[in-house]
């Protein structure tokens, strides 16, 4: 029995077809959510800069407010991270290749917190004409100290295990702090100035969600999301 | 009569005290770092990374304690002081290594607390192996004191 070319075409036509496609195309869901301050909103605290008048200088006449605690004018938190705490798949995300940068300008970190992934470079630039240092106090990596005496000079790090907080310090500014979180997995946000995240591409699945916050602490939610769902979640964090 | 007492009681704890104190001084082996909470005595860090830490003592016996090989050698290059003694931590995990019997690698691109870039060791196939995967090369104790008025723009591990 032979084939007619016809069929043959056909079937082939219908391979083709297929593998064009390709498997079928899951739908990521996605969490979205605020960080909401509950409770009197403490005012804003001018920097100190001490006896630093080199410091002062370049900020002018607009003397900027600590970080520790900022406060978004919708009454949610700035600065603090969300991320999946557990469930989050394994990643097939390769490691960012460009870097994450803190800053060291006008004797402040900027910005006040970022996340790494474990093997992604993370510069400290020293842009003032001072000399500065970065002091890790990583409690899972062994901590590190080192000096920026010059202006516009970087020294680059990487960290190889996940740790949340890590806090960068310069001593010579005593007031000086940013953070550091290191993540195994690309699921996490941190809060700008209105005081949202939004977590993307996220498998369905149940997640614990943590939100870390330098003074306010954490809180935990446990979230279940189907196959191409837009779920909200909100934390509401206060001074204890 | 009762005063006298007191005061020859003190005297006496005084006495064991500063002897205890005196018991754990031994010049001849290098102090306990505390690190996190210990300041280098040249560029008044805080030392915190082990494998760059290095001491010396005084002739006058006093223990200095230093966050970066390159530390040591301004120290004793800019203080001009009579140091008896001083030690390097090999990088491979020896512990402490007497400096004259330390093998010393320079690399720009190792980056040590105050940006020198010197690390040392006590085996010779380490520091070789070393100095190669960092593109670093051996250098002598002088070498090493003229080095030390460098400093690298960008430094990454």
């Amino acid at each position: 029995m032979r084939s007619s070319p016809l069929k043959n075409i056909g079937f082939a036509l219908l391979v083709c077809g297929l593998s064009c496609v390709g498997p079928l195309t899951v739908q990521a869901a996605v969490i979205n959510g605020k960080v909401i301050f509950e409770g009197e909103v403490p005012a804003p605290k001018p920097l100190n800069f001490g006896a630093e008048k080199q410091c002062a200088v370049m900020h002018g006449d607009k003397m900027p407010v600590t970080e520790d605690l900022v406060v978004n004018p919708n009454q949610t938190v700035k600065w603090a991270l969300v991320y999946i705490k557990e469930g989050a798949p394994a990643s097939t995300a390769p490691t960012p290749g460009e870097a994450v940068e803190i800053n060291q300008k006008g004797c402040m970190f900027e910005p006040h917190a970022v996340v790494a992934r474990i093997g992604q470079k993370v510069i400290f630039r020293n842009s003032d004409p001072l000399l500065h240092n970065v002091r890790s106090e990583s409690k899972v990596e062994k901590p590190f100290n080192i000096a920026q005496p010059l202006q516009d000079m970087t020294t680059a790090k990487t960290f190889a295990q996940p740790e949340i907080g890590i806090k960068m310090r310069c001593d010579v500014h005593f007031w000086m702090a940013s953070y550091v979180h290191v993540l195994d997995h690309p699921f996490y946000a941190v809060t700008g100035d209105d005081g949202s995240f939004q977590i993307k591409d996220l498998p369905a699945g149940t997640y614990t969600i943590e939100v870390w916050h330098e003074k306010l602490g954490t809180q935990t939610a446990e979230i279940t999301v189907a196959e191409g769902e837009t779920k909200t979640s909100e934390f509401a964090l206060r001074l204890s | 009569m009762r005063r006298l007492k007191i005061c020859g009681i003190l005297l006496v704890f005084l006495a064991v005290f500063s002897l205890a104190g005196c018991g754990e001084r031994d010049l001849t082996k290098p102090p306990k770092i505390a690190y996190g909470r210990d300041f280098c005595v040249q560029c008044r860090m805080i030392i915190e990374e082990e494998r760059f830490v290095s001491a010396a003592v005084t002739d006058d016996g006093h223990f200095l304690k230093f966050d970066d090989i390159g530390c040591l050698a301004v120290y004793e290059k800019d203080q001009n002081m009579s140091l008896i003694r001083s030690w390097v931590r090999d990088a491979s995990g020896g512990g402490w290594i007497a400096r004259e019997k330390a093998l010393f690698v320079y690399s720009p691109d190792l980056v040590t607390p105050m940006g020198y870039g010197f690390v040392a060791f006590v085996s010779d196939l380490a520091a070789q192996e070393f100095a190669k995967e960092k593109t670093g090369r051996l250098v002598a104790w002088n070498e090493l004191l003229n080095l030390t008025n460098q400093n690298q723009l960008k430094r990454e591990d």
